[in-house]
This record gives C-alpha cells, structure tokens and sequence, in this order.
C-alpha cells in the first residue's frame, strides 16, 4: 500500500475531504481526531492491517507521519 | 479448559426491572458540550438510560421486582426455590451478601441456598453456567438467578467515559430440570492479566482510603478515587480481539455454527464496537439485536434485557416457540464466556419499570 492509500484510508477515516492530510498534519490541528476517532484508527489497523494498538501508541501519536509509521509495522 | 456441556436444564423464564427515570443523552449537552455528546449518540449508540438516581433503588430492590413478577406470572411456589445466586458488583452491603437478604425478602424457604458473585459484563453467563450446576435429575427444585447492576450516584458521574453508558437494571430468570431441550454449553475464560482495565480502586481493603475529591486525571477524565476507571482503549481491544476468538472456539468445540442460533444476545458494551464484532464474525444485523440504544450498557444484565426487549420489539413478527440463543458476555475481571440456550418468547417478560425501594430501618 503506497503513502498516498493510506493517508486516504485516514482521511476517509475521520470524514475529511481528499488531501486534506499530509504527513506532517499534527493531530492536534485536526478537530475531528478525538478519542472516538482513537476507536475507529483501532479498527482500522486490526482490519487492515492486522496490528493491535495499545493505549500508549495511542497517546504517543502526534502526527500523521506517527500513524504512518505504524501501518509499517 | 472451561468447557460444559449441561444436558437436563432449561431456562423457564426472564423477567427484567430497571428504575423509572429516562435520562436521554441530551441532558448531558451542558456538562459535556453539544458535540461530545451528539458524537457519543452516534459512534456509542446510547440515547437514553434508565437511572435510579434519588429514588434510592438498588440492584436488589429492581431484582426483587423481577424476581416477584416472575414467581408470579409463572406460578411457581416458592418453596420449590432451592438456590439464588445474586451476580452484581452493587450489592446493598459490603457484609452481607446481598443474596441472603433477598432470600429473606423474597419468602424463599430456608432450605434455599443463597450467594453473591462478583462479576460484572461476563456475569449472566457465569450465573447461568452457576445456576445449571445446582440443577439435578432427583431434586424437583428450581434455581433463581438474579443478576444486575444499579448505582444511585450514577446519575452524579462527569466521567466522560463513563457518565452517559451505564444503566441501571436488575434481572430475574428461573431454570429448572427438564428432560427435553438442548440443555446449556458453556465456555468460560479469564484474563486477570487486565485488572486494572476497569476498577474501583478504592474502598475495599487494597486502599480502604482516597480522595473524594474530583480531579482531572492523566487519561482526561474528571473522578475521584472511589468512582470506577475503565481503561476504553484497552477494554475495546480486548473486546474486538478476544470476543470473535472465543466464539469461533466455542462453535468449534461444539460443532456449531451461527445459523444454529435465532439470535446472539451480545453483552451491550457499546454499539460501534459490537457492529465491529459482527463484522468480524460475519454475523447479519438481524442475529444481533441490540438494546442499549434505550437501556444503556447495564452490566450483568445486558444480555437478560436484549432477551426480553428483543421480544417486546419484535412482538408481532415472533412464533410462540423455544428459540435457541448464545449469550456472549465479556468486560470487567477482565472475564468472558459464552453460553447457549433456549428461551420461550411467552415466558420472557416485558421489562417493567419501578421505584420501590427496601427499608431495612437500619440508619
């Protein structure tokens, strides 16, 4: 899956419209990453991806780039 | 392995109580903020609760009201009653066991045997495995199995996690010896690992101490330290993980599949997770009712009450027959299982409301 999928995959995620996210959006700066959004990134990464996210991962994320990151895993 | 196949024992009916205040998820725009709150309605799925709030009714007060109608609406004699098993983690008091009260309250003979269990989600599912154990071809006897969870300062929670998902609700179902029927099959598993996940940390003899004052905690919610803490991140990927590993182990065992099922009444822990364990499983919205849209999540009760609703809902379209069932709880210990089987739609009540409230004329 290339970059670009999976920053659609995010954007679709939290409703967001295309190219809305790059890697170096924080999340703080996006009002709809909150902890319903945690819930649907968990989701997310145990469908796609199979990988289980802890709350530490969680709490440690602070920019796109971080999720990214982890889809690599 | 925790494995029971009961052959011989049958669920003669459920009746429910909850208290008679609705409180819908809109009284809560205020504390928590319009948004917050339209999301949680949404993602979560909990539009109203029924909460007990000042009336002062308990656990046990709404399980004797269940408990009552049933005895009743069945016409069981009461000395028949050989067992009551109370499962919340409510109770009236700390000593005594709150069973024992309730066999007193209820005129139950006293050659009934009586105990609490502390279990919370997982709890309708381990007080049936419980309740079945006590079932034998050469006793005539029946067993009562109450179950619930019901909280008067729930009402007062600011816990952003929690404040608008618990309901308040008691249970009552009577199993006895049959001859017929496809008896019950249990598995029953623990992750003790998970303690801490959702925990009342205070008050018991760990920490007898505490602070009662509200502070903001590291995770963002507002609580003291004898208000309970749930970890929902954890407790949701222990939920999306171990929940569809535990029903594929269970059919597999038992050679079972979900078109043996009419329904599968699912512990009501919060709709966007169950929709994902449906995906998972691949299970049709149709074999998975859900009640916590109106009751909230109500504990040990949950699976009794998406019974007995999911009748009251689909009264018109249900065929008065036996209708095979799985209960699949899970949450809180952390504990979960699954048991199967059969309840009769005549026999499970609708779910009645009240406010009546025991005087023990102690303090």
């Amino acid at each position: 899956m290339t970059e670009k999928e999976k920053i659609a995959m995010l954007e679709e995620m939290l409703e967001l419209d295309e190219g809305s996210l790059s890697p170096e959006t924080s999340l703080e700066s996006i009002n709809e990453w909150d902890s319903v959004a945690a819930l649907s990134l968990i989701v997310l990464m145990d469908e796609e991806f199979g990988r289980q996210l802890t709350g530490k991962e969680i709490k440690d994320l602070k920019y796109i780039n971080d999720i990214l990151s982890l889809m690599e895993k | 392995m925790a494995i029971y196949d009961l052959g011989n024992v049958m669920i003669s009916g459920i009746a429910c109580a909850v208290p008679e205040t609705v409180v819908k998820a809109e009284q809560y725009y205020e504390v928590l903020g319009e948004d917050v709150v339209d999301k949680f309605v949404k993602t979560v799925g909990v539009k109203q609760r029924h909460l007990g709030g000042d009336s002062m009714v308990t656990t046990a007060d709404l399980c004797y009201d269940a408990a009552e109608k049933l005895i009743k609406d069945l016409q069981i004699n009461r000395e028949e009653i050989i067992a009551l098993i109370l499962v919340t983690q409510t109770p009236d008091y700390i000593i005594p066991a709150t069973a024992c009260v309730l066999q007193y309250r209820l005129g139950l003979s006293e050659e009934c045997l009586a105990y609490d269990v502390n279990l919370g989600c997982s709890g309708y599912v381990y007080g049936l495995y419980l309740a079945a154990t006590h079932i034998k071809p050469d006793t005539k006897g029946k067993v009562l199995l109450l179950a619930g969870d019901a909280k008067p300062s729930r009402k007062d929670s600011i816990d952003r996690s929690q404040a608008m998902l618990f309901g308040d609700a008691g249970t009552a179902t009577i199993l006895e010896y049959t001859e017929k029927g496809s008896g019950m099959k249990c598995l029953l598993k623990t992750q003790g690992h998970g303690f801490k996940s959702l925990i009342k940390p205070c008050g018991g003899n760990r920490h007898p101490g505490g602070n009662m004052e509200r502070t903001l905690r590291d995770d963002g919610t507002i609580r003291n330290d004898f208000e309970t803490y749930m970890d929902g991140t954890a407790i949701f990927n222990f939920s999306i993980s171990e929940v569809p590993k535990l029903f594929n182990e269970f059919n597999k065992i038992f050679n079972l599949s979900p078109e043996d099922f009419d329904f599968i009444a699912f512990h009501q822990a919060n709709l966007f997770m169950l929709n994902y364990i449906a995906k998972k499983l691949k299970l049709p919205k149709e074999k998975m009712p859900i009640s916590l849209d109106i009751y909230g999540n109500t504990s040990s009760a949950s699976i009794p009450i998406t019974i007995c609703d999911y009748f009251n809902r689909n009264n018109q379209e249900c065929d008065d027959k036996y209708y095979n069932v799985m209960g699949c709880g899970f949450g809180v210990g952390l504990s979960l299982g699954i048991t199967t089987f059969q309840v009769h739609n005549k026999t499970c009540f609708p779910i009645i409301t009240t406010n009546d409230s025991f005087e023990d004329e102690l303090i």
